[in-house]
């Protein structure tokens, strides 16, 4: 009794703490339905999606967990914002703080493309080589292999000699990388031979297996012990392959080759790609380049200005952020708002707010991001625009404007085409040159303009600029908007909208008549009207200006919303959460079957704003009286077919109803291999012995690749060593240098026309107004995560439903059932009590008393279950989902003589259904008074002999079983 | 009001505990085995036999007025009494077996199977166990022995008085039982070779009782 009642104890306290635990364990924690989460954890995606399965209970709230995943965006703005502060940082790195690494990098890179442009040439005999990229390239390979310092002036005119250098060291060590690529093909060929050995001897296996004729049970044991093991080798050779396989991948990508393309015509095409990705590279480079040299004009004389410069610094525009986890007490703080969270991926800021209604029993959770550097910039416009000279811009836009053509088409080369000049033209290019240098004071810190570009000038989204936004502020939307209504004259729209109604019309050739045409007519021209603004043609732009405004001053970016009913005891809330993200996926992937207590709904995790939900429900009968029960029932069909003769299918039928499942290791299943089309048996050994372990050194080869990558890594510092001690070459200094000047003033000149270019087309705003604290609504934040009520019907009922948004996609039908809870069973078992119970029974018919002991310790016994919370028949895993729910009170008596025998206690329900049971008994006891031998008085009482224990099941369950044995 | 209801209960079940039940007869474990068997002390030579088909008596003890219940023994004198405690209990048992009342009552607990005697019960009976002797006190076997009633048809050896006369068995004796309680007169005669031996004597019968005595048988 003692053991009885602490293993109840303990599985009481056991039932109470598991859902404390399952609660750290958000997917896992709506297997106990009965337990309420006191915590809600979010972790949220880059997007600000939900990305955990929400527990589908919550009471009252007490501790708030939110992780933000790393490198987090948050939002498309925030993305454009992360962007910028990326380029901010390689900006900053660039020019100010770190530049060799950086451009080591870039260069690096270029190199990569360069050396494959040629390797794809050298496959392409139609390919020119003789063009400068070739060359370069073949120099460069020729470099690398031989080690000698002779460098390309074509290289060298896009970067130093010691940049070239350092690149050119770190550049071979990826080469040996690419080279280790070779061993890994060896690797995954050598893993593949052997899977396919393992293949022919698992299916020789098998097949053997099922030709078998009565195998001894240690036989089959012996068989399918092999059978396993050759499965295990096979898959754990499947994984190194699609290791292997990955990182052959990652080289190829990284190299750029495509493995498949072998044809010459293949790769012949893809050397116009090749040569373009490295022309555009180059331009990249040298703008890179150019752009360091002009930030170092501007600061060559007042360092100290830097910092107005660059408006976010190195430590805050750190693009990946580390996990971010923030945890604080959620209920009894209605408001968390003053809460800031500081490792935000893209911002200082992240503001969470909390709301708790008391009133409506529910959860409000909102998570807004405050974007602290664009708050930065944002003042700093404000505290700058004021000295923005607008005439004097003027005057220098118009002075760019008046320069020649012929300017443009001298100097483009030298920038934009791969040839080199001869040092013989030098003369005419100097004349331009010193046309350029005019325009240097502009960038010159001494001079007032150059003071005044410094503290203007942006570098934003990868360009310096002078309107860092892109966008202007709604004073001059109106001005622009009527420009726009100019240009697009009465012409172009008389054009647009002919184009439409033919292009429309085209649909409608076929069955078309006089009046439809007319009707189609007139119908189109108001739509084109409204489509290509031919009212009011600068209203479309005017919007699309005030959007665009609007967009990119947003400091405060509502992230999500999270609205959860919360539950009480008495009024459970039971919310079926459903992921947007993932075409509505339910987050509960096991049967959901609920107790008619609950209160179910539908949640839309991650919904956005512009959704329209749609929930069609279908209601029909549910069987809640449990699987056991039914398949109990259906069982003893099994056995009365068993017993017709059919022993082994009755019997694994029979197995398959109690286990879900065939049990396979009578059967193993073929197909599993089918992959495979060899039928070749390797293997005969008749006496169980074992196969030789066909793959031993897998571990080995696994290892292999990253043994010789080692060894060639250290052989690769030496190289190194001696590369960086070369010497640069020595070449036309002074032709160099002037080609070299030359296009760094073009470069400036471009750059400043640009400049000017953008700003007048779009006027920088006056002074950004950043918006005051307000209530968020719904539709502010980017997601919403929300609750729907279902529908009720009569229990018990299946709830078939289908989640239907806006684009009418539909999502697979999906299923509830809500089943019964009742408070009264009946049951019937053997129930034993452990002591003696002795009754007397005299009969007096005769001459002499006969008198009957009946002592029997079983007895058959017929009772009641009263379920204190209510049972419910549907949870019919063994493991309960509601445990409570399986405990009942149970009052009973002996079937056969009801009076006689009666019985209290408990009862456990292992299934729905089954009962195991414990209590105390009691019996009726008569007492006889007998003198003369006659019964002279007689009484009776109940007397109690202990415990009883016994074994109680549903009576439709015993009724069922006993109609099969007394068939 | 909870508390109160547990007090009330807490009583009740404390108040059922406690009542004793006033009796219990049938409610024992154990069992009572037994043989009985007639002791026939009366004969010249002592015998038994089973007592058959008669009931035993279950008493709690030998003054009880009333017996508990009884059973039948079967053929051989075999009985059995069940569901009797550990306790001693007193069986009784009476027959009558050739006009003697037999009577017998014994202590009896579970422990093995007893051997219950029934002997002739004097309390319920007279008689008189006469033992003939000749002068030289030998017994005197075959000699008829007269018994009157009547004093004067007696000293008269008025053969008409005479009740009945029997012989004497091989030991001498000649047994009389349920006489009617008065005096009895006796006259003893045994005749061989032409000689009659003569012996006469009275006796006082009492109710109850078993009365041993000699009669003498003398020459003529």
């Amino acid at each position: 009794m003692k053991q009885l009642c602490l293993l109840l104890v303990l599985l009481l306290a056991g039932h109470v703490g598991f859902g404390q635990v399952k609660a750290h364990f958000p997917g896992f924690a709506y297997d106990v339905g009965n337990i309420f989460s006191r915590r809600i954890y979010v972790k949220l995606d880059g997007d600000g999606r939900i990305t955990n399965a929400l527990p589908p209970q919550f009471r009252k709230i007490d501790h708030i967990s939110i992780q933000f995943s790393p490198n987090a965006r948050l939002a498309p703005e925030a993305d454009y914002t992360a962007s910028l502060n990326k380029r901010l940082a390689v900006f900053y790195n660039l020019f100010v703080d770190d530049a060799s690494s950086q451009k080591t990098k870039l260069i690096r890179s270029y190199f990569h493309l360069l050396l494959n442009a040629k390797r794809l040439i050298d496959q392409c005999p139609s390919a020119s080589k003789e063009s400068e990229i070739y060359k370069a390239a073949k120099l460069l390979e020729k470099n690398i292999q031989d080690n000698t310092s002779m460098f390309s002036p074509w290289i060298l005119s896009l970067i130093s000699c010691s940049e070239y250098t350092l690149a050119l060291s770190d550049f071979k060590s990826s080469e040996i990388e690419r080279r280790d690529a070779s061993s890994i093909t060896q690797s995954l060929k050598d893993v593949q031979k052997k899977r396919e050995a393992d293949s022919i001897s698992l299916l020789g296996l098998i097949d053997r297996i099922k030709n078998l004729d009565k195998p001894t049970p240690q036989f089959t044991k012996q068989l399918l012990d092999s059978v396993d093991r050759l499965k295990t080798d096979w898959q754990s050779q499947l994984n190194i392959m699609r290791e292997l396989q990955e990182k052959l991948d990652a080289y190829n990508i990284a190299t750029g080759i495509n493995p498949e393309c072998n044809s010459e015509l293949c790769r012949c095409s893809a050397v116009e790609a090749a040569l373009q990705e490295v022309s555009s590279f180059e331009q990249s480079l040298r703008d890179v380049s150019f752009k360091q040299k002009l930030v170092r004009n501007l600061y060559c004389c007042d360092s100290s200005l830097s910092k107005y410069y660059v408006p976010a610094y190195l430590s805050s525009t750190a693009y990946e952020a580390p996990d971010g986890l923030r945890q604080f007490s959620g209920r009894f703080m209605p408001m968390l708002s003053t809460t800031s969270f500081t490792a935000a991926p893209t911002s200082k800021k992240n503001r969470i707010r909390s709301i708790y209604d008391a009133d409506k029993e529910s959860l409000d959770l909102q998570i807004t991001i405050n974007n602290d550097n664009l708050t930065k910039i944002i003042d700093w416009h404000n505290q700058t625009i004021g000295l923005l000279n607008r005439d004097e811009l003027s005057k220098i836009k118009e002075a760019i404007t008046a320069e020649p053509d012929a300017m443009d088409k001298d100097l483009q080369p030298l920038l934009f085409k791969s040839a080199q000049p001869e040092c013989k033209d030098l003369p005419a290019l100097k004349k331009w040159l010193d046309k350029l240098h005019a325009y240097d004071c502009y960038f010159t810190p001494t001079s007032s303009i150059g003071t005044w570009l410094k503290r203007w000038i942006w570098y934003s989204g990868g360009d310096i600029k002078l309107n860092y936004f892109d966008v202007t502020s709604p004073t001059f939307v109106d001005e622009i908007a009527k420009k726009e209504a100019q240009d697009l004259t009465k012409e172009k729209q008389y054009k647009e909208y002919m184009r439409l109604i033919n292009w429309n019309l085209w649909f409608l050739r076929k069955n078309d008549s006089l009046f439809s045409r007319f009707d189609f007519y007139n119908k189109e021209r108001e739509n084109a009207t409204d489509k290509f603004g031919l009212n009011d043609p600068g209203k479309k732009k005017k919007a699309e200006l005030l959007k665009d405004y609007k967009q990119f001053t947003t400091v405060t970016q509502y992230i999500h919303r999270i609205q959860l009913p919360l539950s009480e005891p008495d009024s459970r809330n039971f919310i079926l959460f459903h992921d947007r993200n993932h075409f509505y996926r339910r987050t509960i992937t096991q049967k959901a079957i609920l107790p008619e207590s609950f209160k179910e709904s539908f949640g839309i995790v991650n919904g956005e704003k512009d959704d329209k939900i749609a929930i069609d429900q279908k209601f029909s009968f549910f069987n809640d009286s449990g699987t056991f029960r039914s398949q109990l029932i259906a069982t003893t069909g099994a056995l009365q077919n068993a017993a017709t003769g059919l022993v082994p299918a009755g019997l694994t039928s029979l197995l398959s109803n109690f286990f879900g499942t065939t049990p396979s290791a009578f059967q193993p299943n073929p197909k599993t291999f089918d992959q495979v089309n060899i039928q070749t048996v390797s293997w005969t050994g008749e006496s169980g012995s074992r196969p030789p372990v066909l793959i031993t050194d897998l571990d080995r080869l696994r290892n292999s690749a990253n043994e010789v990558a080692a060894l060639l890594s250290q052989a690769h510092k030496a190289e190194v060593q001696k590369t960086v001690d070369k010497r640069c070459p020595a070449g036309n200094a002074a032709c160099e240098a002037l080609l070299s000047e030359l296009r760094y003033e073009y470069w400036q000149f471009l750059l400043l026309r640009k400049m000017l270019n953008d700003y007048f087309k779009l006027p920088t705003p006056e002074k950004i107004d950043l918006p005051t604290e307000y209530q968020p609504k719904d539709e502010d934040f980017l997601y919403n995560t929300y609750v729907l009520p279902a529908e009720d019907s009569t229990v018990p009922y299946t709830n078939t439903y289908r989640i239907t948004d806006e684009s009418s996609k539909k999502t697979p039908s999906r299923k509830y059932f809500v089943g019964k809870e009742r408070i009264v069973t009946l049951s019937t078992g053997i129930f034993i009590n452990r002591h003696s119970a002795r009754q007397v029974y005299v009969d007096t018919a005769g001459q002499a008393f006969k008198i009957t002991n009946k002592d029997d310790a079983a007895k058959f016994v017929l009772g009641f279950q009263i379920h204190p919370t209510r049972t419910f028949s549907a949870d019919d895993g063994l493991l309960p989902r509601f445990l409570l729910k399986r405990l009942s009170l149970f009052g009973g008596f002996e079937v056969l003589n009801p009076l006689d025998n009666l019985y209290a206690g408990l009862a456990y329900d292992v299934v729905p259904g089954v009962s195991i049971n414990y209590g105390a008994h009691y019996y009726k006891y008569d007492i006889y008074k007998v003198a003369n031998g006659q019964i002279i008085d007689q009484s009776s009482k109940y007397k109690t002999s202990g415990s009883y224990f016994g074994v109680s099941m549903d009576p439709t369950m015993v009724l069922s079983l006993f109609k099969l044995l007394f068939k | 009001m909870k508390s109160k209801l547990i007090f009330l209960l807490s009583l009740t079940t404390l108040m059922a505990a406690c009542r004793k039940d006033t009796f219990d007869d049938l409610s024992g474990t154990e069992t009572i085995n037994g043989i009985a068997v007639l002791v026939k002390t009366f004969d010249a030579k002592i015998d038994t036999v089973p007592l058959r088909n008669r009931n035993i008596y279950l008493k709690k003890s030998l003054t009880d007025s009333s017996f508990i219940y009884s059973v039948l023994t079967d053929d051989n004198g075999k009985f059995q009494f069940t569901n009797v405690s550990s306790a001693a209990y007193t069986l009784v048992a009476v027959d009558t077996l050739t006009s003697i009342p037999y009577y017998g009552s014994m202590s009896a607990s579970s422990a093995g199977t007893s051997i219950f005697r029934l002997y002739p019960d004097e309390r319920a009976m007279n008689g008189l166990i006469l033992t003939v002797y000749d002068s030289l006190s030998s017994p005197v076997n075959n000699a008829t022995i007269y018994r009157f009633v009547n004093k004067i048809f007696f000293d008269s050896s008025f053969a008409g008085g005479v009740i009945d006369s029997v012989k004497t068995d091989n030991d001498g004796r000649v047994r009389y039982f349920n006489l009617p309680a008065t005096n009895q007169y006796f006259i003893g005669k045994m005749a061989f070779n032409n000689r009659l031996l003569i012996g006469r004597k009275t006796f006082a019968i009492s109710a109850t009782g078993v009365k041993k005595d000699s009669l003498v048988l003398r020459l003529q």
